[in-house]
């Protein structure tokens, strides 16, 4: 467990000391106004990929103004530099591949709240309950911060993961900043998805159990059995 | 003096990182004992089991939920083993106490993870006579969860099989007479749940608080035969909820074996985490292909457990409903699995009751 921990601290230091310090400001959301199903507005998301590049660029023609004009940071070297940016760009990857969500499901079920995600495990939040949860692998946090419904997962191997909710004013759009950091890489890699709600399409069936005939489904009101 | 920081490091490291304690070495390949084709002719006597209880204690929420989903699927894997030992007449998982049943047995879950199972199990006859009431333990081997063994049995079985055996051996101490003095007994207990005015009488609790079969109603007493026809439609019910538990049992058989995988592959992970220097957990996350493949490792993880929570959460939900045919009369029963079995039960004693009262007979 030891190398679990240092990496919980050194994780918890860098993400964590980007985020107020207060538990929960008094005009926070409720959990209740996060619950819907919601989609990715394509439009006013970010893309992964336009970020990295963008990133890389500021950053690597920082490292070359400073590196000109000898105000390098003391004992940087070009190597350190450039194992710096590779970093930076394994981070943008791993960014991009877990937020292609592109349908949630908020919901509550007893005092869970479960962000469900069309394609990756759900997030899950205790109302009242234990904020943080030391799991097998890692370990996994969540906490109302601010107007922020925030997420975050500690890896092995030391790097963390945060997923931050903002609801909009009027409810009506979902932001998920996604912020991932690793020990030894200078810089977080966040990219930022919006989503909006939509109502989903009943099914329409409905199944009995019968015990003479076993399951009996009906669509609509006409039968199939 | 360097000599002496030198020791006084080494010492440090020592209480730092202690050899770890050496586990449990898991259990020895077992056998199922099974029934000769002799054996396998003689009346077999019906054995029920419900739900597995937990010890309780302090869990995490989404534990709890998983909890949930194993009181019902380790019960289920025990009445495969039994079943497939050929001892017995019908086994049978059952949301409650199964009056029908000549032997139930109620299982505890003290400790359940992917290395270790441990488990009391209490088993009594319709007599009241205490069959078993033990603890097992079982530790699971590593490659238990290896992908050739995959198609195999599930790792828990061994433990399935040792309870099996010994109940096996506890019916073969029964004679011929004992056993039908058992279906006997059943079937009175069940009539007097029915009627206990009707059926008082033929069964006392004798000094040691066990009953006794003091007698047996003509075999062409009317209110057998109404015993035993409300008892099929019991039976059909019985085997209804059965079907229940084994729909959950298949389904979650995959998911919960690969959840107990990775749980297994982390412990290892994190032990060996804890061995690593720091500067080698860095250099590691260089690497996107670690990164990746340690992140994939917990999604798949993440995902089996959420799919065994979806399934625990639906187990306490409100089922389809069931529709039943009892004497001609369509009955609906609606709830979760528990609350139909126990209107499915009101059902029947009303029906009874109904055929039992003057106006029925006239």
């Amino acid at each position: 467990m030891t190398g679990l921990m240092l990496f919980s601290l050194s994780m918890s230091l860098l993400l964590f000391s980007v985020l107020p310090s207060t538990a929960q400001a008094s005009d926070a959301p409720a959990f209740s106004e996060f619950l819907g199903h919601w989609e990715v507005d394509f439009s006013v998301s970010e893309h992964p990929n336009d970020k990295l590049r963008y990133l890389y660029e500021v950053t690597l023609s920082d490292h070359q103004r400073r590196m000109a004009s000898g105000q390098n940071r003391i004992g940087e070297t070009s190597f350190q530099a450039i194992d710096d940016l590779r970093g930076l760009v394994n981070l943008g990857r791993l960014g991009e591949q877990i937020t292609r969500t592109s349908v949630l499901n908020v919901r509550m079920q007893g005092n869970t709240l479960y962000v469900d995600r069309d394609d990756n495990f759900s997030l899950r939040c205790e109302v009242g309950g234990l904020a943080e949860e030391a799991e097998n692998l890692g370990y996994s946090r969540c906490r109302m911060s601010d107007r922020a419904l925030v997420f975050w997962l500690g890896l092995p191997g030391g790097f963390g993961i945060e997923h931050r909710l903002i609801l909009s004013e009027r409810g009506d759009r979902l932001s998920i900043a996604t912020t991932v950091a690793a020990d030894g890489v200078s810089q977080a890699f966040s990219v930022s998805r919006v989503y909006q709600p939509f109502e989903p399409v009943s099914e329409g069936i409905q199944c009995q159990y019968t015990l003479g005939k076993g399951k009996v489904c009906t669509l609509n009101g006409g039968s199939n059995d | 003096m360097i000599r002496g920081w030198i020791l006084l490091f080494w010492l440090a490291g020592c209480t730092v990182t202690p050899s770890p304690a050496p586990g449990p070495r898991p259990d020895e390949p077992t056998t199922l004992n099974r029934a000769s084709i002799m054996e396998g002719n003689l009346a077999g006597l019906n054995l029920s089991l419900t739900p597995f209880s937990h010890l309780g204690g302090s869990v995490s929420p989404v534990r709890a939920e998983l909890l949930a989903a194993e009181q019902r699927y380790l019960p289920y894997l025990l009445k495969t083993t039994l079943t497939e030992s050929g001892f017995w007449g019908a086994v049978r998982v059952t949301p409650g106490v199964d009056v029908t049943a000549e032997i139930n047995c109620q299982g505890q879950l003290l400790a359940a993870s992917a290395a270790e199972l441990q488990l009391q199990l209490i088993c009594r006859d319709a007599l009241g006579e205490l069959w078993l009431d033990d603890r097992f333990d079982t530790r699971v081997a590593r490659d238990a969860y290896s992908q050739a063994a995959f198609s195999g049995p599930d790792p828990y079985r061994p433990i399935m099989i040792r309870i099996a055996n010994r109940l096996a051996d506890a019916l073969a101490l029964l004679t011929d007479q004992d056993r039908r003095r058992l279906g006997d007994a059943a079937l009175l207990r069940y009539a007097q749940t029915l009627s206990p005015e009707g059926f008082d009488g033929y069964l006392a609790v004798n000094a040691e608080g066990l009953m006794q079969v003091q007698g047996l109603p003509a075999s062409s007493d009317p209110m057998v035969a109404r015993v035993q026809r409300i008892r099929d439609s019991e039976y059909q019910f019985i085997d209804a909820m059965d079907e229940q538990y084994r729909l959950i049992y298949q389904q979650m058989n995959v998911p919960y074996r690969l959840w107990r995988q990775y749980q297994y592959e982390f412990e290892d992970y994190n032990t060996s985490l804890g061995d690593r220097s720091v500067g080698a957990q860095r250099r590691a996350v260089a690497s996107y292909e670690v990164m990746l493949a340690t992140y994939k490792r917990y999604q798949d993880y993440k995902r089996n457990e959420d799919e065994l929570s979806e399934m625990a959460q639906s187990l306490v939900r409100a089922l389809s409903p069931t529709l039943g045919q009892v004497e001609g009369q369509v009955v609906q029963l609606t709830g979760n699995l528990e609350q139909q079995y126990e209107l499915w039960r009101s059902y029947l004693l009303r029906l009874y009751q109904a055929e039992s009262s003057p106006r029925a007979s006239e």
